[in-house]
């Protein structure tokens, strides 16, 4: 029997092209966007999307510098402003910088640099400096204008003291934990001749720290304990960046200029990938999570729409009338708002990427674009499958807004304050794993936040949460798709009777 | 094969423990019109709301041109058309659109549906309100369009459920005029009513039914037969001895000042007159009662009252 797409593409149309939801659509991008812009203003004032690291040498008012100016992830930024202030808070200079540069220039004598701060697209970092050595009258001063980074650590090495004397600055980036990608950066300065060319070697190696101590310790000393080595590079230019593999089982980089006793150790267990960083500011910024609380309004609007009120008022009635079965009508209405649910994840998803992008300069990425998308799409599925229920079973369609307006509080307003009872009630407390596997565990009974279980991966995947033994992929699909076909089927069978 | 174009087979129905339709069996044939007569309450919407797939019968069945509704609802839909008794649609669409809507139901493509609609609008006389909203819609429109929706695949059984009740004389007319089209192009159509008069002039039988239960079939010409034949009489100098003679003719009833004749066969009403006439009385008015179907109708309900 020929059958058309008329039927679903119409209702998919009256779903989706309704005044609102899209208007609510539009709203959550940009209420999204624009609060993504908050968080990522907050991270960026604890991160800084700009960063930059160098040497100052003063030498009675000639001043000369040598820096890089690059973002999170370590790409050189173009288009930067340096400026050096003195302790009042003066400008002695500025300069407009791109990626690597060298500047000279006259500062007043006896006024010296206490202050270095960098300013991108209105963003700026700011580092206190102190003088690092003075050496034939002239001052050193190394910098790291990083402030409160917590994906970057950052330290000083000097060669052996065949005079004249070379600087080195080391800084290491944290990119991804779970693969261990890392930046290495180390820029480099000879003290007699700043044009000189370095010509030294680093040993690179592991080694495991006891879980206290600081984040990087120099050492001066022969005698070092067990190093594991990675690998040995050559530093024959002033600025030199490597890509570095950090071996999960040790938790700290060592760098050693061959040769001498000069050691830096920098620990990584405690540095937070930067990917991840922004992701997680990304999945904790209240665009998204107002998206995931508020826009399952619309399905429950839909619900309403399409089931509740028709067949209230007897118009199911009429359509039943025309050559369908009562599961025919039942799944055309429900695969329209399946479908809305899949054009607006994915275009929320979509535009969500793109202002990442815009803000970050990195995208998401397939796999997190991928779960983030899935992670909405079948979130909404599931609520709108609990409302479809309830619009099948309930003969009144107030009595259906009434009732599914309390779970919409209960599920997405309450849901907090029940997980914070429970945890209140079994002691779980109210933060770490305990409470995170509690959370977890509480939104496998909840359609509108069972999807943060597929969330979870994404943090797995950035290093964001701890694992946690029992959640698996089977148990993810399992609670999702018992979310989604339980009410639906339930659904059927009410709406079956007459 | 030709087939009876419909037959209601034993069909039951229950709401809770109400029995509202009991072993309701009855059939319609190809051009054919059956009134379905019954008080408010009796079970005619019921009945046609199984008839049209969109409520189950507890038990039995209703089998269009040879599709089973219980079974093959879908076959048995592209058979039917229905207008029911309040059309009631998703109001806040336009007709037209809805139209379409419905018309995928039937395979329609969207330009199809919009062309086949064009054609239906102007047939039912709505092609002025093709793009309003279905909200504007009176009562009487909606019954058009749901006739127009009905039509879509051009169907040979049509249920009229109460059509003429709520409708403007136009309307009346339209449908009417509709019904007895259908008859000639040999479709099945059942209509029914709570007034058997409404049914009068168009149906060839009326199908009675009372508290659910059927109570009688009759042919047209079987109920008129069953509505004795009445004279209504007025002379302008009334006296005693003019019941007398009156009652040579029949059953005699005096109402303000007029008498009514009750005949057992057909009366010749110039021998009345001509009587009359020659016994002094100056007739003002000689005409036939006005028939009271209602009361043959009340008289089937009562015997099947007291059956019970
Ligand atoms: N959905 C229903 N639930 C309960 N009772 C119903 C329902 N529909 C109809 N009835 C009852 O069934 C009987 C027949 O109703 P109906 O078929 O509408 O009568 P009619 O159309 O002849 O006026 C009435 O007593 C009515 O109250
Ligand atoms: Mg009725």
């Amino acid at each position: 029997m020929k059958r058309s797409l008329v039927p679903v593409i119409y209702d998919f149309k009256r779903s989706f092209l309704r005044a609102s939801t899209l208007v609510l659509l539009v709203l959550f991008i940009v209420a999204g966007i624009g609060l993504s812009y908050l968080s990522y203003s907050i991270v960026s004032n604890l991160a800084g999307p700009v960063r930059t690291l160098g040497i100052i040498a003063m030498d009675n008012g000639n001043t000369t510098v040598y820096g890089v100016a690059y973002d999170l992830v370590g790409r050189q930024l173009s288009g930067a402003k340096i400026l050096f202030l003195d302790k009042m808070g003066r400008t002695i200079y500025e300069s407009r910088v791109d990626g690597l540069y060298h500047l000279s220039f006259k500062a007043p004598i006896n006024d010296r640099i206490a202050r270095v701060r960098i300013i991108y697209n209105g963003k700026r970092a700011d580092e206190d400096v102190l003088p690092l050595n003075y050496v034939n009258k002239t001052y050193y001063i190394l910098y790291y204008a990083n402030p409160f980074s917590l994906t970057e650590s950052d330290g000083v090495l000097w060669m052996p003291p065949d005079n004249p004397r070379t600087y080195a600055v080391v800084s290491l980036i944290m990119l991804d934990k779970s693969s261990g990608e890392a930046l290495l950066q180390v820029l480099s300065f000879n003290t007699a001749d700043h044009r000189l060319k370095p010509n030294y070697e680093l040993i690179i190696g592991y080694m495991k720290l006891s879980s206290n101590g600081p984040d990087t310790t120099y050492i001066n000393a022969s005698k070092l304990p067990h190093i594991v080595p990675y690998k040995v590079i050559n530093i024959s230019d002033p600025y030199v960046r490597y890509r570095v593999k950090l071996d999960p089982s040790y938790n700290a980089i060592v760098v050693r200029v061959n040769g001498s006793n000069e050691t830096l150790i920098i620990r990584y267990d405690r540095l937070r990938p930067a990917k991840g960083f922004m992701i997680e500011s990304m999945l904790s910024s209240s665009g998204l999570q107002l998206f995931l609380n508020f826009f399952p309004i619309v399905f429950l609007y839909l619900a309403y729409k399409l089931i509740s009120k028709p067949k209230a008022s007897g118009a199911l009635e009429f359509i039943l009338a025309r050559p369908v079965t009562k599961w025919d009508l039942y799944v055309t209405r429900y695969v329209s708002g399946v479908l809305t649910a899949l054009v607006s994840s994915a275009i929320f998803v979509v535009a969500l990427d793109i202002g990442f992008a815009a803000l970050w300069g990195i995208a998401f990425g397939a796999y997190t674009s991928f779960l983030l998308f899935l992670a909405i799409f079948l979130g909404l599925v599931a609520w709108y499958s609990f409302c479809y229920l309830l619009s099948s079973g309930l003969k009144s369609s107030s009595g259906y807004l009434a009732l599914s307006i309390v779970f919409y509080l209960l599920f997405a307003m309450f849901w907090g304050l029940i997980t914070f009872l429970v945890a209140l009630q079994i002691g779980a407390g109210f933060t770490g794993e305990a409470w995170e596997s509690l959370s977890y565990k509480l939104s496998m009974l909840n359609p509108i936040k069972v999807s943060d279980l597929i969330i979870y991966y994404v943090r797995l995947h950035y290093g964001l949460v701890t694992p946690i033994q029992w959640i698996n992929p089977g148990i993810v699909a399992g609670a999702i798709l018992a979310w989604i076909v339980v009410p639906f089927i339930l659904g059927y069978l009410v709406f079956k009777k007459d | 094969m030709v087939y009876v174009m419909f037959t209601v087979e034993n069909i039951t129905r229950y709401f809770g423990r109400f029995k509202a339709l009991d072993n309701v069996s009855f059939k319609v044939d190809n051009g054919e019109i059956v009134g379905y007569v019954g008080l408010n309450g009796a079970g005619k919407t019921t009945t046609i709301r199984i008839c049209v797939g969109v409520l189950r019968p507890s038990s039995g069945d209703v089998v269009v041109d040879g599709y089973s509704i219980t079974r093959q609802k879908r076959e048995a839909s592209f058979h039917i058309g229905w207008v029911p008794e309040l059309p009631i649609f998703e109001l806040d669409e336009k007709a037209i659109d809805y139209f379409v809507y419905l018309a995928g139901y039937y395979g329609l493509s969207r330009s199809e549906a919009r062309r086949l609609g064009k054609e239906l609008f102007e047939q039912v006389g709505l092609s002025r309100f093709m793009e309003r909203r279905l909200k504007h819609y009176s009562l009487g429109m909606k019954k058009r369009f749901a006739l127009a929706v009905s039509m879509i695949n051009d169907p040979r059984n049509f249920f009229f459920d109460e059509v003429l009740n709520g409708l403007d004389p136009k309307g009346i007319a339209f449908f009417r005029d509709l019904v007895k089209r259908f008859k000639r192009e040999g479709r099945a159509v059942l209509f029914s009513s709570h007034i058997l008069s409404e049914v009068e002039n168009i149906a060839d039988k009326v199908v009675f039914i009372h508290k659910g239960r059927i109570i009688a079939v009759k042919t047209m010409d079987e109920i008129k037969s069953m509505v004795k034949p009445a004279l209504v009489v007025k002379v302008s100098n009334p006296d005693d001895k003019l019941p007398k003679i009156l009652e040579k003719y029949g059953e005699v009833r005096a109402r303000d000042g007029k008498y009514i004749l009750v005949f057992k066969e057909k009366p010749d009403k110039n021998q009345i007159v001509k009587e009359l006439v020659e016994n002094g009385y100056s007739v003002e008015e000689i005409r036939p009662a006005r028939t009271s179907l209602e009361k043959v109708f009340f008289k089937l309900i009562g015997e099947a009252g007291e059956e019970r």
